[in-house]
């Protein structure tokens, strides 16, 4: 029998299905180290060129800017580190079978529609942010770069440098990324210095070392859209919240050996999204201090970041775009396949690419990306809280836990209305009443939790599955 | 268990790779900082940086082990 098991596993290795119905096993178990390089990686992107400058479009102070991303920074890292690594270490299971466990596989369809579509957005942010890269090497007026007020493409020479690195970065996942996560994970120690690298340029040329004095905008925008403190913080907390509240990185974490291993994206966060994007903010600082440009229009990453580091910082907005948009491109395909398994992974994948494509030629997006991130947790941190429902409070509060699995349902309305609800909810906030995008995430996963408790409880006890007999 | 018998030639090659590597890092920081400084121009620091990008490239598969 030890032998047959043996063997299975075996077999489902070399298919490389990576344990994708079942506990990860000991022997596949990671130490720290691994998670530590993944995660500075990961988190030192493309987009980091743009959100630096979209903070100073907004008006971001210097407070807000060193305490309030260190505190956002340090609360999403605690997140990771007890909540999604404790669930991931003790179910070791990725999102969509434990989803799938509780909801049903055809509620799983839906999530995967949501995440696929939300991840082709970011990736089209990304094909966005390269293209105003590679225009640097056409001469000037060739393509129009746009500003953070455009929101559709701005001529044919744009849509055509974005269909181009789309159309390589489509082709590259179709053929399986593992190549370009190689270059990722070799890029990120350098592409990290080329981020403090232009810090310190800009800096010399605005005569200054005094942070503080530099990041505090000299008057406040003037279409009145300020980031506050408590917004910065949050912003920071929740840009990723559909990997750690959501749980997206139980997929990942599910292989660590220790919980401890949940401290890892803390590379992520203090590099990426506190030195990168301070060094990112500072060079539309300079660009609004010497040039006048209007910082509500912005500059585009490409020709700020040649100007201050030359071809090595476009070589590194193109590899730092490619090497995200990459994976991010992979997933959607797969999160697609999910919805329809029949589709094969490289047709899933050209989907995903060609929707990337569209939404990376329209800059709406990546100018803005502070609402748009906001958006995408708002969206997927709900489902985070529905299963940190069923690992820690279900049996406390009497409500079975992995209910489709065990009552062998397709579909949980349970789960569909109190993740829909909250949504529904903060997304009319947010679009009527302005409320800035991430403060919705904790409020939305919260009652979430709360809705799914009450609606188990009413159903009595046990979530009734619409598909079980 | 990983039983990694590395040949000398590997660890040799893999020595360079360390020390071009670094070097190449130390491209990528150290003339930026001395702009800053107003030490170094900003035409040579464009170009060192380039250089050391290309470097790190060519260096980073030897040295660094990906699975």
């Amino acid at each position: 029998m030890t032998d047959l098991v043996h063997e299975i596993e075996d077999l489902e290795e070399s298919a490389g299905s990576e344990y994708e119905r079942r506990r990860v096993p000991e022997k596949a178990l990671r130490g720290p180290a691994a998670f530590w390089g993944m995660y500075a990686g990961e988190h030192t992107a493309g987009t980091e060129f743009m959100i630096g400058p979209l903070f100073v479009a907004w008006g971001a102070d210097a407070a807000s800017l060193i305490f309030g991303l260190l505190i956002g920074n340090l609360l999403a890292v605690l997140t990771w580190r007890y909540l999604t690594t404790v669930i991931a270490c003790s179910e070791r299971l990725t999102l969509y079978y434990k989803l799938e466990r509780i909801a049903g596989p055809w509620l799983v369809k839906l999530y995967n529609l949501a995440n696929g579509l939300l991840f082709c957005f970011l990736a089209g942010a990304m094909i966005t942010v390269s293209a105003t890269a590679v225009g640097q090497f056409f001469p000037p007026g060739t393509v129009t770069m746009p500003t953070f007020a455009d929101t559709m493409p701005t001529g044919p020479a744009w849509i055509i440098s974005c269909v181009a690195i789309g159309a390589v970065m489509t082709l590259v996942a179709m053929l399986g990324y593992g190549v370009v996560a190689k270059v990722g994970h070799y890029a990120a120690p350098w592409m990290f210095l080329v981020f403090v690298a232009c810090g310190l340029v800009t800096l010399g040329r605005l005569g200054s070392y005094d942070l503080w004095e530099l990041l505090t905008p000299a008057a406040e925008p003037a279409d009145g859209k300020k980031i506050s403190f408590l917004g910065v913080v949050c912003f920071s907390w929740f840009c990723n919240a559909a990997m750690h509240l959501g749980m997206s990185d139980l997929s990942v974490l599910r292989f660590a050996r220790k919980p401890a291993a949940g401290w890892a994206p803390a590379a992520g966060m203090f590099l990426g999204h506190y030195v990168a994007w301070i060094c990112a903010a500072l060079l539309l600082i300079y660009w609004v201090r010497v040039h006048g440009v209007d910082p509500a229009q912005g500059k585009d990453p490409g020709t700020m970041v040649n100007d201050a580091v030359g071809w090595a910082g476009l070589l590194c907005v193109v590899i730092a775009g490619w090497t995200t948009a990459n994976p991010t491109m992979y997933r959607a395909g797969l999160a697609f396949q999910g919805m329809i398994p029949a589709m094969p992974r490289k047709a899933a994948t050209l989907l995903a690419g060609a929707v990337c494509i569209a939404a990376g030629i329209f800059p709406a997006f990546a100018m803005n990306l502070l609402s748009f991130v906001g958006l995408y947790g708002t969206v997927l941190a709900p489902v985070g809280a529905i299963i940190i429902v069923d690992h820690f409070l279900a049996d406390t509060v009497g409500i079975l836990r992995d209910p489709a699995a065990q009552t062998g349902g397709g579909f949980n309305w349970i789960v569909l209305v109190s993740w829909l609800v909250p949504v529904a909810v903060a997304l009319w906030l947010y679009q009527e009443r302005g409320v800035f995008a991430s403060y919705l995430p904790l409020p939305a996963a919260v009652a979430c939790g709360l809705l799914y408790i009450v609606l188990s409880k009413v159903a009595g006890g046990k979530p009734q599955p619409a598909g079980a007999p | 268990m990983n039983h990694d018998h590395a040949s000398p030639e590997t660890s040799g090659r893999k020595a360079v790779a360390r020390f071009l590597g670094l070097a190449a890092l130390a491209g990528t920081i150290v003339p930026p900082a001395l702009t800053m400084t107003g030490l170094l121009a900003d035409g040579p620091m464009q170009k060192i940086m380039l250089a050391s990008a290309v470097a790190w490239f060519v260096a980073a598969p030897f040295w660094m082990d990906v699975d």
